[in-house]
């Protein structure tokens, strides 16, 4: 795209420019312009992806709350049957997952590449964790009687308890596949400038699978037994 | 873990696990005291832990200011609508409690002041009548007295509710968010069906129910003459 016979520093006065290359040179208000609008993480389309996600979980959740008004002692009855214990620990292995992320993405950008690889499965552990608590509480669940089609009124919280935590085990489902990814790139070691930007994005969609837990754990495991 | 990370990652994950514990804590003593509150609380410590996992681990700190704003903006209107919904039914339910109870009070106050001599018992089955009426009322905007959308009586609803004798029944609407006890004996005092019924000393019996809307409140009395 550029000619290199009209390399122009736009920090330069305008006077200095190469009179020849004019027509070809940035605009020079451009480059400062973007350094100062900061750095988007991964591709810009996968921002798109993750703020509608988030938007959705936002919409469930707040109906969910919505129908809790109608009806709080039932609600309240329906969260004390779920095991608030296990709802926390998984957050605390979300944050620690999240918090491993972080230090995998310092240390791809290192080149760190083995150091890097280590943290990206100790987040997929932690993922597998995760999944598998979930897996018993869906059973002792399920095995007291609350399928997601119970009857009312106590169906309508653990229809909202199954279709949040299904949904949201999807999206577990899916960054583990991709912290796998991450993990084969690390051990071919990608460097950093050439596989930035998937990097960052299966970072970011990490960290959208945790904080969308925490909403959940929030208000249907805790506030909703209050 | 010294080198992999900026101290800031790990500050902010040492909050975040600190947070949750707290609401965590928070969460199995709120039961206890019943207020809204503590529910505000926690989802006001929720908001921030996302907001944080936001600005450090998704590196909204140095972000474009448009996705920057975006994600603030979801935080905001997710906690903002997070704790609207929470704190009002929540607090109503627990005033609703002290109303329901306050209710029978001021009727027994009435009946001694016609010279009842009799106690007057909270009823179970009664209650449940008053709680059918009172969300038919609530949800049923054309109502406006005993009468249920199905075309029930007070009567009817008492047989339903497995209560076996003489049913009456007094109700209040307010078109606002809540009523307090004064306005609400004032309005049944000053209403002479409702006196006589308040005034009956064979109503030995009563089940109280009370919910509101933002723009609706309703209570429904109802008394019981044991068969």
């Amino acid at each position: 795209m550029t000619h290199p016979q009209v390399r122009v520093d736009p920090n330069l006065p305008e006077f200095l420019w190469d009179s020849g290359g004019a027509e070809a040179a940035p605009p020079p208000a451009r480059r400062p312009a973007m350094a100062r609008d900061g750095h988007t993480p991964g591709e810009a389309g996968l921002w798109i992806f993750i703020l509608g996600d988030m938007t959705l979980f936002a919409a469930i959740l707040i109906v969910f709350l919505w129908e809790r008004r109608s009806d709080p002692t039932v609600f309240e009855e329906s969260a004390h049957q779920l095991i608030q214990p296990i709802g926390a620990v998984n957050t605390l292995v979300l944050l620690l997952s999240s918090y491993l992320v972080v230090s995998a993405v310092f240390a791809h950008r290192g080149g760190r590449y083995p150091q890097a690889r280590r943290l990206v499965a100790g987040a997929t552990s932690c993922a597998a964790v995760f999944a598998g608590l979930k897996a018993f509480e869906y059973y002792v669940a399920i095995s007291s009687g609350h399928t997601p089609s119970g009857h009312m009124p106590e169906g309508t919280f653990f229809t909202f308890y199954f279709v949040l935590t299904g949904l949201h085990l999807l999206h577990v489902v899916v960054g583990t596949a991709l912290l796998l990814a991450w993990q084969a790139m690390l051990k071919r070691r990608r460097s950093w400038t050439g596989s930035q930007k998937v990097a960052e994005g299966i970072a970011s969609y990490w960290h959208m699978v945790d904080l969308l837990w925490v909403a959940i754990f929030t208000l249907v495991y805790l506030v909703s037994a209050e | 873990m010294n080198g992999i990370v900026p101290r800031r990652a790990t500050v902010v994950f040492a909050g975040l696990v600190v947070a949750t514990c707290v609401t965590w804590w928070l969460g199995s003593r709120s039961s206890a005291t019943g207020v809204g509150l503590a529910a505000a609380l926690t989802v006001l410590i929720a908001s921030a832990k996302i907001y944080f996992i936001g600005r450090d681990f998704m590196e909204m700190r140095s972000a474009p200011s448009v996705l920057r704003a975006a994600f603030n903006v979801w935080v905001a209107v997710v906690a903002v609508a997070a704790i609207a919904l929470v704190v009002v039914p929540t607090s109503a339910h627990a005033d609703n409690k002290r109303l329901n109870d306050g209710v029978a009070a001021n009727v027994y106050t009435i009946q001694h002041q016609a010279g009842c001599t009799t106690n007057l018992v909270l009823n179970p089955q009664l209650q449940l009548a008053a709680q059918w009426h009172t969300h038919d009322v609530l949800n049923n905007r054309s109502l406006d007295g005993d009468l249920g959308s199905d075309g029930s009586t007070p009567q009817d609803r008492g047989n339903a509710a497995g209560f076996h004798g003489k049913v009456a029944e007094t109700v209040a609407i307010n078109p606002a968010l809540a009523i307090s006890g004064i306005e609400l004996i004032n309005q049944w005092y000053y209403n002479p069906a409702y006196l006589a019924i308040m005034r009956d000393c064979a109503n030995t019996l009563i089940g109280v129910w009370s919910e509101s809307a933002l723009d609706r409140t309703v209570v429904v009395a109802v008394y019981g003459q044991p068969a």
